[in-house]
């Protein structure tokens, strides 16, 4: 269940931003997951809902893309990769690093803004 | 009046602040940090058991269970030094926990590897950094040659995975090498040990790979996991 851990930091995120543009509610948020961080969508949407219950949050639309894991090779460049532990070139086998697919980033999100002057 | 923000803002997962920090005071008293993952009865602390005559008080036990102190009593009678965490209920150890008990834990007076015997389970305690410099997966013949294709995510993160009770192979229908090829499939550079804390089987060859991480990481002074994306060590022969 580290899907909880992940709405908490979400929502911390979220409602610090939120704040600072004075909005009364946040509409919509659009996550991108990293395939390698192994998360059950389905979790996270049940964790959001739980841990956003009270705040602006509350009831905001989650949307998710997904990102594919990306291996950055010296010698081929950016390739997608199946997503295990070591970044390996698919052509050649050189170690590279690992440039998507592990991150989980908050793409968008959409505010109600009380004062339209804003 | 609604107004769209693009934040393209990376978050983390809770926690991962406290585990840097503790990391840190971990390099600092230039402990080095084994995370044991794997399901309950896998013989995790057996293995800890197995592993204390060789490690004559330099190593401390970190025990994280949802309730008693059995293991920490276990690991106490064995020789090491022991801190016992009960997570009520919780399914996994995490960072905060770890440094909650630093503080009633002193790494002081000669301690250089700490072993943390993670919550009986293996799924959750994958994803969790604890400040740990590896992870080691330990799985036990007796749970089936399938659990390296099964429990992929626990595959991925550990640098190495440890076979236990290999004395009762002729017992089980187990094919470790089934289990070692499923455990690559994830993890190429996966070093695998077969070991029976019974006969004491590959013990001393786990404690050896343990030192010799240490020593690496002693050497390179770097502060990223080892086996992170930043870091991996070759692969090495079972």
């Amino acid at each position: 269940m580290h899907e909880l851990s992940f709405a908490e930091q979400i929502l911390e995120n979220v409602e610090r931003i939120a704040r600072e543009h004075a909005a009364g509610k946040v509409i919509r948020i659009r996550l991108s997951i990293g395939e390698m961080l192994g998360l059950n969508k389905e979790s996270l949407t049940f964790c959001l809902g739980a841990v956003t219950a009270g705040t602006i949050l509350a009831g905001a639309r989650i949307e998710f893309e997904e990102k594919r894991a990306e291996v950055d090779c010296p010698r081929c460049g950016r390739l997608p990769v199946d997503p295990v532990g070591v970044p390996m070139c698919p052509l050649c086998g050189q170690r590279g690093r690992f440039t998507s697919g592990t991150e989980l980033i908050i793409e968008e999100i959409e505010l109600d803004e009380p004062d339209a002057q804003a | 009046m609604s107004r769209t923000l693009k934040l393209e803002q990376q978050v983390k997962a809770k926690g991962w602040e406290v585990a840097e920090e503790i990391r840190k005071t971990f390099r600092r008293y230039g402990v080095f940090v084994v995370n044991l993952i794997g399901s309950p009865g896998a013989g995790k602390t057996s293995l800890l058991e197995a592993m204390a005559p060789s490690l004559a008080g330099r190593a401390a036990v970190i025990e994280g269970d949802l309730q008693t102190d059995e293991d920490k009593r276990r690991v106490e009678k064995a020789g090491f030094r022991a801190y016992q965490i009960n997570t009520a209920g919780a399914c996994h150890l995490d960072a905060g926990m770890i440094r909650d008990a630093l503080t009633g834990f002193s790494l002081d007076g000669g301690v250089e590897l700490l072993f943390i015997e993670n919550v009986g389970n293996l799924v959750c305690p994958a994803s969790f950094d604890l400040g740990e410099d590896v992870k080691v997966a330990v799985v036990s013949v007796t749970e089936g040659d399938d659990k390296a294709a099964k429990y992929p995510t626990v595959m991925r993160v550990s640098s190495a995975l440890v076979i236990t009770k290999t004395d009762l192979l002729p017992h089980v229908a187990c094919d470790v090498d089934r289990l070692a090829r499923d455990a690559r499939a994830q993890r190429p550079d996966m070093t695998i040990f077969s070991t029976s804390a019974r006969t004491g089987e590959g013990i001393t060859g786990f404690l050896g790979w343990v030192d010799g991480m240490a020593r690496v990481r002693r050497g390179s002074g770097a502060s990223e996991p080892i086996g992170s994306d930043q870091q991996i060590l070759g692969r090495s022969s079972p």
